[in-house]
């Protein structure tokens, strides 16, 4: 008669070993993870040249529908609104940050809201602000007779 | 002699260069270094699967990657870098990332039919329960 076993190798060890086994383990996954940085929430990095600022900020789960920009003389108020959310979930771990927020810069000129641009992929908002340029100067004709 | 005195002048040149090296790499702005970071994670457990979501802005399905050696999960994501031509840098709180952690998983995870996405800079990962771990649901008849 063929005798067939469904249990694993590390089934037939005594359960002080499979203790110590699982521990070591934890504690190794627990090293290497510390050996990592944490991540900060919604970072932002921001570049510039002459008239013109490009700022990106790391908006990761959230869809371009969620995220609303808005540009006011040398402010920009970036919001965003988190999905709906199933109160039954059992969860196991959270850690990700999906709630409503506001984040607002002030720019170092007046910005043109039209020639300014906004796109979002892979989790980051990108946005590009325009300064708005003055206005060329206009020369008036005098009427009159002298 | 002569052997330990060169052995400790290259020890010395190879310290003060590596020294510099990371004095270099030091005073590169944030964005300019690459740094391994740990991503956020939620997960959830459904009666059939684990759900796992981890937090790696930048990344898409190509530039993601997912391991599982024994009872362990490793998930990876490198961002491309980005450095726009003829723009400086004026304000960094993130640098280009990389991004790994591990994650040990339950015994009852069927490992083999782990399924991974990627979206909005998220990866997604389903575990399936193990058929001798899945919720079994009764049906009650009426008496």
């Amino acid at each position: 008669m063929l005798l067939t076993s469904h249990r694993s190798f590390a089934s037939l060890l005594p359960e002080q070993f499979q203790r110590l086994q699982r521990e070591l383990h934890s504690s190794l996954v627990d090293f290497q993870n510390g050996l990592n940085a944490a991540q900060g929430v919604h970072a932002t990095n921001i570049w510039s040249k002459p008239g013109e600022l490009l700022m990106r900020l790391e908006l990761p789960g959230f869809g371009p529908e969620q995220v609303s920009v808005e540009i006011e003389d040398n402010q920009v108020a970036i919001e965003t609104q988190p999905a709906d959310g199933n109160a039954d979930v059992k969860w196991m771990r959270q850690e990700r940050e999906q709630k409503a927020g506001k984040r607002g810069f002030r720019v170092p000129f007046k910005i043109d809201a039209a020639a300014s641009t906004a796109s979002f992929e892979r989790g980051i908002l990108e946005l590009k602000l325009v300064a708005l340029q003055p206005n060329e100067p206009v020369k008036l004709n005098i009427n009159g007779q002298g | 002699m002569s052997e330990h005195t060169e052995q400790t002048s290259r020890d010395v040149c190879e310290t003060s260069c590596t020294n510099v090296a990371n004095q270099a790499a030091e005073q590169k702005r944030p964005s300019e270094r690459t740094v391994v970071t740990r991503p956020r994670i939620d997960i959830r457990e459904t009666d059939t699967a684990f759900h796992l979501l981890a937090d790696m802005p930048g990344v898409d399905e190509n530039s993601a990657e997912v391991l599982v050696e024994k009872n362990v999960l490793t998930i990876r994501g490198a961002a491309e870098p980005f450095s726009p031509e003829g723009y400086e840098q004026v304000y960094a709180e993130s640098a280009t990332r990389t991004y790994e952690r591990l994650i040990r998983l339950p015994e009852d995870v069927d490992a083999s039919a782990l399924e991974a996405s990627v979206k909005n800079g998220v990866l997604q990962l389903v575990l399936p329960k193990s058929a001798q771990a899945q919720t079994v649901r009764v049906p009650i008849k009426a008496g």
